[in-house]
């Protein structure tokens, strides 16, 4: 039996290294945006952008409420600018806003996702890979049935419990940032996050031998 | 031997592992542990094989005006007038709230002569207002406040 790895020490170093160092820059740029500085909003914008809209893309599984309610975050991000003060990270206050803006959408029903718009992503997805790898009709039926799979799995988690998987597993953030996020402890999220994981074993068990 | 996953806190140790969020000196000493644990070997395995099945949910791309949309809304905003985008500030609408709301005590206190000459405005509509000016409020508030209690365990 192959044993399980994980990325390497020297790696998980350049990775904190990294992390360090963007949030420095994060910081920074919002500094400069407190200051009117308008390319620096843009950068953010363009670092920040993709990790927000798929989070709330994942959360919500409707691409257009999705898009706007991204928008808003980046907006309430703008509005806010003269009173930032760096006292947490970026990412953290960022994905607080978003996680906020898509509990409420869910809470008011807003969220309005039928089978349709699930089907139209779903043949967006197979146009993408179709250019990319050129995979046989049997191969795209599989992916998509494992992806409607996936997508019902995560949806079906509490919204919580969604949201907190989400962060974890798809943007990268750490339990503080996720518990900063979602104004809960450290141990919560953990608690949040194991029984997610639980959860999408027994739910995805089928797709693989031993999930 | 003690076992991780028998611990919620083994537990949690493995699925870090999976996350590759662990130390260098942590993650073999856990390579170790599985090594001879096939309880926590198949505990690894399973959380590896979700992760692997979750991948498969790839990113989507933003839409190509994305940017634009967001700018045009800046901008309209920006347009406003002034006391308009004041209402955007946290504590103004709270301010208003609770000067509505007082207002309409004060207009409503048993025995008073302003009670009759006051508007007739229904009580439950005011109230609707007041309560919704107020949630707005406390919303903008705690999404405009950057995060400084939580700060301190960041």
């Amino acid at each position: 039996m192959a044993e399980p790895s994980q990325p390497s020490g020297d790696s998980r170093v350049q990775q904190d290294m990294e992390a360090v160092a963007a949030l420095e820059r994060d910081a920074q740029l919002m500094l400069r945006v407190r200051e009117g500085d308008e390319t620096s909003f843009g950068l953010l914008l363009e670092r920040h952008r993709g990790p927000v809209v798929n989070f709330l893309h994942r959360m919500l599984q409707d691409r257009a409420i999705s898009e706007e309610l991204a928008q808003e975050v980046f907006l309430r991000v703008y509005r806010s600018r003269e009173t930032y003060e760096p006292t947490a990270k970026f990412t953290t206050w960022l994905f607080r806003i978003a996680t906020h803006l898509a509990l409420n959408a869910l809470r008011d029903n807003k969220k309005m996702r039928g089978q349709e718009s699930l089907d139209e992503e779903l043949v967006e997805g197979v146009d993408r890979q179709v250019a990319d790898r050129q995979p046989t009709v049997e191969q795209e039926m599989i992916r998509d049935v494992r992806l409607k799979e996936i997508r019902s799995a995560i949806e079906a988690l509490p919204e919580k419990q969604r949201a907190a998987v989400l962060m974890h597993k798809y943007e990268g953030l750490e339990y503080a940032q996720i518990a900063g996020a979602l104004r809960c402890s450290e141990s919560a999220v953990k608690s949040l996050i194991f029984r997610a994981y639980q959860t999408l074993r027994l739910r995805l068990a089928h797709m693989a031998p031993g999930v | 031997m003690i076992c991780l996953k028998d611990s919620r806190q083994g537990v949690e140790i493995l699925t870090d592992y999976c996350a590759g969020a662990l130390d260098a000196i942590r993650a073999a000493e856990l390579e170790s542990h599985l090594h001879e644990c096939a309880a926590c070997r198949n505990e690894v395995e399973a959380q590896h094989k979700v992760w692997e099945a979750l991948d498969a949910w790839t990113p989507v791309e933003a839409s190509a005006n994305f940017d634009a949309k967001l700018y045009a809304r800046i901008a309209a905003e920006e347009r406003q007038p002034w006391w308009h985008r004041l209402f955007w500030k946290p504590a103004v609408p709270l301010a208003a709230a609770a000067a509505v709301l007082m207002v309409a005590l004060v207009l409503w206190i048993p025995g008073s002569n302003s009670r009759i000459q006051s508007a007739p405005v229904s009580p439950s509509a005011v109230e609707k207002i007041d309560l919704q000016q107020v949630e707005q409020a406390l919303d903008d508030m705690d999404m405009l406040t950057p995060v400084s209690q939580t700060a301190r365990a960041l």
